[in-house]
């Protein structure tokens, strides 16, 4: 598991792509330290791993799946009126370097 | 006249015997935020409900349809075609979206006038109702301004607590309906989770999001729901099960009914005034033949609610934000390349608070981590919610106070940390009902120093019924309804 | 040392529907950017994805035809990374729980049987369409949220071959089955290639191929790449773990990028969809289903093509000339000249009732027993008075109206008359031979067996 240092923290915010400054970086670490002593104190109660994880609430299945016709589409102007920069009905965006 | 601190039956009344109509209303709602100083609103429906309101003035009043041309106000977090929703969010700011959520879809086909988008705390994540854009939104109960009236949904409680709607649209993931209304004299109700569609509602956390509402009573929380509930195609999680006449069932009653209390929240309420008042009640209901017994789930078990509750949301946050980008919608920054686009929007759209609430959330899924975190926590979710189960198939319903305390003052009772391993456990309970889906209502229960605080009864999956036929025998118990302060 | 290649393939299948995995928007191509887009597909706040019973169909189907075992409850998870064509952010994907688990396809090599294992197939979307400019990159999200299926191989491969067979096998079977059409070149079908070679019992890394455009490309691809690597190894060096692309020209494959240090992609379970069961119904009808065919002719231009698969009606009457074999570049003009005005015009009800009596009357168009003009003639009335196609024939009496004496007699006539361009066919002159036959139906008003026409024709010039 990883441990509470800056590396991972920092490393873990800019995979999310944004910054984190030092004063946050510091609560941040109590944060997730806590987190892990939460952790133990899971861990602690008895047979807890032996249980199936829980997704939803209850049991939940469908039978239900959409029939195969369009349906609720955008016009494009709907669809490209909150970007930022568009041209020829393509939304513009920086150089991507990867 | 004041219309609008009336509930929803009492202003229909007016509005068939025609002492008002839908244009008063919206005149009175308008000139009421105008005077508003609780910081509450995100969007203000300033022309379009009166246009709504002007065309109503040429129709009957709908007799069978007690939402007809009443105002309401909706948090941000509810996609409204064409109605700038941002979710108190620095990022968002701007965003007019290109549908309509079902909820809101529902209302205006029932001819409610929506009159607000509300504040919240960023994105719904947070409980002080102070992590949004526009900063504190204010308890209307605390003259000097200095207290919360809770998050997230702080602008929907405040509005109606504020006498300015009857009724207003809320979510709860955590508690973010069911606290603030203990904070606000409201009736405050999540049903189960897949009784309301949740298409719209902006995804925090998927497994846990509930849409939930405030009323001023019983009553009116019991027609909203036969309103707002029931199957929607376009979320494959809502349920199919028959929607009830939740308000004539409401009256049926099946008593005794019986009751649980968990010694170990409960225990860990310090205020005695709200204990003994909690007392008081419970033994008014004992001698209206309610059976009423103290049921322990361990103190470990008590304690790791709120744990499992914040991995889980963050986990699912920070993926349900990762469409934040300013690209398609949100604001743009400007750059060399996407990537440092991206850095940029992202570092300086959210605040603080949530970044590190995403990079929580973000290290428990981790593959080195998900066994440890993320995986644990679901199974703590298992543990948990087995356990209230086999109780909620025991009782008809929990009972426990809705929080220990009164509205907390703002300032630095607000921790700089969003979660602590010390935190309280019964300032942190009812997320229980999030992680096992179960209905869960809150109303008035007393007021300590002219500031309220609630009761919570939580029962088991889809008995929306009964838990409101035992919320509207609370309420005759403590008198206590259609509270506003004015 | 033995040495021997260890191949495993990864090949994304686009599937055909009318709309997409998630969303109700339209599943089509080559359209005007953002116009096929729902709100989901942009990954508007509050949108929900709601699943789509035809990609289910697919996926089922192709599950069955590769001997897999079925999962009868679909559950979708997702694989969080940023990338500008991501709109959510996250894909949505089946990582813990594939539709379809441990199948396998034998396919035939140089007359030999291989099986070739099956790891899993599962479904997932596709990202949107980017295209990079040099200073800015334009997004395009027709394509984003349309459906696909993943169908990983065990690494049972062992050359180019095998693989290009693999690979037809595929698609033939998704071809034929209605799940895709398999194009390598536009991208709805794509395939990515690990090669690595195993030297005596030791594995060697592995080497992705990517962007092969053709199965013959593949073939060679793998082949060059074979090579490659032994030849590293005879060296006396090691493999590298990258990805390379393959350079046509030279017939070899060119490095690309290195292999990424491992990103984390979070998967995490879904908790937006329920997850669907799958009912015995469900696979009953799956297996039952009719897709709409697809038609693909090769004397018709991609836009046809297109055209006609984007018509409801265009492509079950195509369907049908295909079962008749009458699915000729002769018949498709007509039908693309004539019926497709109709269509155009009045919609495809009147068509779809006189559909027997069209076809018959193409049948006979398509083997020379009317002339355009009289297929157009009939057709017109076909259409106008929704009468029986023998009466039609029977009143306007195309057919056998020059008996075969008459006929004679014209031909006669005929070769006297035109005894230059007689002289012309025996002197070599083919051409001469139209301008006869030309005459004959002008002289007969088209009202003869052309086939009949001709054969007599040339008996009697073979008697000069």
């Amino acid at each position: 598991m990883k441990t509470a240092n800056e590396k991972t923290l920092l490393e873990a915010a800019h995979n999310l792509m944004f910054d984190i400054n030092e004063v946050e970086l510091e609560i941040l670490k109590e944060e997730y330290a806590d987190i892990l002593d939460a952790i133990e104190e899971m861990k602690s109660i008895p047979n807890i791993d032996q249980l199936r994880p829980m997704i939803f609430p209850y049991e939940i299945v469908t039978d239900y799946l959409r029939e195969d016709v369009t349906d609720n589409v955008l016009d494009k102007k709907e669809a490209l009126k909150n970007a930022s920069k568009v041209e020829d009905g393509q939304i513009v965006i920086p150089k991507v370097v990867k | 006249m004041d219309y609008l601190s009336k509930n929803i039956y009492q202003i229909h009344e007016a509005l068939i015997n025609k002492e008002v109509t839908p244009l008063d209303l919206v005149k009175e709602a308008l000139e009421k935020i105008r005077k508003d100083t609780n910081n509450a609103f995100e969007y203000i429906y300033e022309k379009e409900a009166i246009k709504i309101a002007e065309d109503l003035s040429k129709e009957e009043v709908e007799v069978d349809n007690p939402l007809w041309g009443i105002p309401f106000a909706i948090k941000d977090n509810f996609s409204t075609k064409d109605i700038p929703t941002c979710a108190s969010s620095k990022l968002l700011e701007g965003y007019i979206p290109p549908f309509d959520s079902e909820v809101y879809a529902r209302l205006l086909n029932k001819k409610a006038i929506p009159i607000a988008k509300t504040t919240l705390d960023e994105l719904a994540m947070g409980g002080t109702g102070s992590s949004g854009h526009k900063g504190k939104t204010f308890n209307p109960w605390d003259e000097t301004k200095t207290r919360m009236i809770g998050g997230s949904s702080c602008g929907s409680a405040a509005s109606c607590a504020a006498g300015i709607v009857p009724y207003s649209i809320g979510s709860d993931t955590g508690d973010s309906v069911r606290k603030p209304a203990s904070y606000s004299a409201l009736v405050g109700f999540k049903p189960t989770w897949g009784r309301i569609s949740r298409y719209g509602l902006f995804t925090f956390s998927a497994s846990l999001d509930h849409v939930a509402y405030f009323t001023r009573n019983v009553k009116d929380s019991a027609l909203l729901l036969s309103v707002l509930s029931g199957r929607d195609d376009k979320d494959t999680t809502s349920s199919s099960l028959e929607v009830e006449d939740y308000l004539s069932k409401m009256d049926e009653k099946h008593r005794p009914y019986k009751l649980a209390v968990i010694k170990d929240i409960y225990d860990d309420v310090s205020d005695k005034n709200i204990k003994d008042t909690f007392d008081k009640m419970v033994n008014q209901l004992k001698e209206k033949g309610y059976k009423i017994n103290t049921v322990s789930i361990g103190f470990d078990l008590a304690k790791i609610i709120y744990s499992t509750y914040y991995i889980i949301s963050s986990a699912e946050a920070t993926s349900n934000n990762a469409n934040l980008d300013g690209i398609k919608f949100g604001v743009n920054k400007d750059a060399d390349t996407y990537e440092e686009m991206l850095f940029k929007v992202r570092s300086e759209g959210f605040s603080d608070r949530i970044k590190r609430r995403f990079v929580i959330g973000s290290l428990s899924l981790l593959e080195e981590n998900q066994q440890e975190i993320y995986l644990r926590a679901l199974r703590a979710r298992r543990l948990i919610v087995d356990t209230f189960n086999k109780i909620l198939e025991d009782y008809d319903a929990i009972i426990l106070p809705a929080s220990p305390t009164v509205a907390p003052l703002f300032g630095d009772d607000i921790p700089k940390k969003s979660f602590n391993k010390d935190a309280s456990i019964a300032d942190n309970y009812l997320a229980f009902a999030n992680l096992g889906g179960y209905p869960s209502i809150t109303l008035p229960l007393g007021f300590e120093n002219n500031l309220p605080f609630g009761v919570n009864i939580t029962s088991h999956h889809f008995t929306e019924s009964k838990l409101l036929s035992i919320a509207k025998e609370v309420e005759e118990v403590t008198k206590l309804k259609d509270l506003v302060h004015k | 040392m033995k040495c021997e290649a260890i191949i495993g393939l990864e090949i994304h299948l686009q599937l055909l529907s009318e709309s997409k995995l998630f969303s109700g928007a339209p599943a089509k191509y080559s359209k005007e950017p953002n116009t096929q887009v729902a709100a989901l597909d942009m990954a508007f706040p509050g949108s929900m994805p709601v699943l789509n019973k035809r990609c289910v169909i697919s996926a089922i189907r192709m599950v069955n035809a590769l001997h897999m075992e079925l999962d009868r409850l679909i559950r979708f998870d997702r694989k969080n990374y940023f990338y500008s064509d991501l709109a959510k952010g996250y894909q949505l994907t089946q990582f813990y729980h594939p539709i379809g688990k441990n199948g396998h396809l034998a396919i035939d090599v140089n007359d030999k049987i291989k099986i070739v294992r099956i790891n899993h197939l599962h479904i997932e979307e596709d990202a949107a369409k980017q295209i990079h400019l040099e200073n800015k990159t334009l997004l395009d999200f027709n394509r984003s949220g349309m459906g696909l299926i993943e169908i990983v191989t065990d690494p049972d491969i062992r050359n180019g071959l095998e693989a290009r067979m693999f690979l037809e096998s595929i698609r033939s079977i998704a071809v034929s089955l209605g799940v895709s059409n398999g194009r390598l070149q536009e991208g709805s079908m794509r395939v990515d290639v690990n090669v690595s070679l195993k030297v005596d019992d030791t594995n060697g890394e592995i080497v992705e191929l990517k962007n092969l455009n053709g199965f013959k490309n593949v073939e060679k691809a793998i082949n060059s790449e074979i090579k490659r690597q032994k030849e590293i190894i005879a060296n006396g060096k090691k493999v590298k773990p990258e990805t390379r692309r393959y350079d046509e020209s030279k017939n070899t494959t060119v490095f690309m990028r290195k292999k990424n240090t491992k990103i984390d992609y979070r998967y995490f379970a879904d908790a937006t969809i329920a997850p669907v069961r799958i009912s015995d119904e469900l696979i009953k009808e799956a297996l039952n289903y009719q897709p709409v065919h697809r038609i693909d002719f090769d004397f018709l231009t991609k836009e046809t093509i297109d055209e006609i698969n984007d018509s409801e009606y265009l492509s079950h009457l195509f369907t049908n000339l295909e079962e008749n074999d009458i699915a000729t570049l002769k018949v498709s003009n007509f039908v693309l000249t004539r019926v497709r005005n109709e269509i155009k015009r009045d919609g495809s009800g009147l068509l779809m009732e006189i559909e027997d009596d069209l076809l018959s009357l193409l049948k006979m168009y398509e083997d020379d027993k009317l002339s355009y003009k009289q297929t157009s003639i009939i057709y017109q009335q076909l259409m106008k008075n929704n009468q029986p196609l023998n009466e039609i024939l029977e009143e306007y009496n195309f057919t056998n109206e020059v008996e075969e004496d008459e006929l004679s007699a014209i031909i006669d006539e005929t070769l006297v008359q035109y005894i230059d361009a007689v002289n012309d066919y025996k002197n070599g002159k083919d051409k001469a031979l139209n301008y006869l036959l030309g005459q004959i139906y002008k002289r007969t008003k088209n009202n003869i067996d052309s086939i009949k026409a001709k054969e007599l024709l040339l008996n009697k010039l073979e008697e000069k």
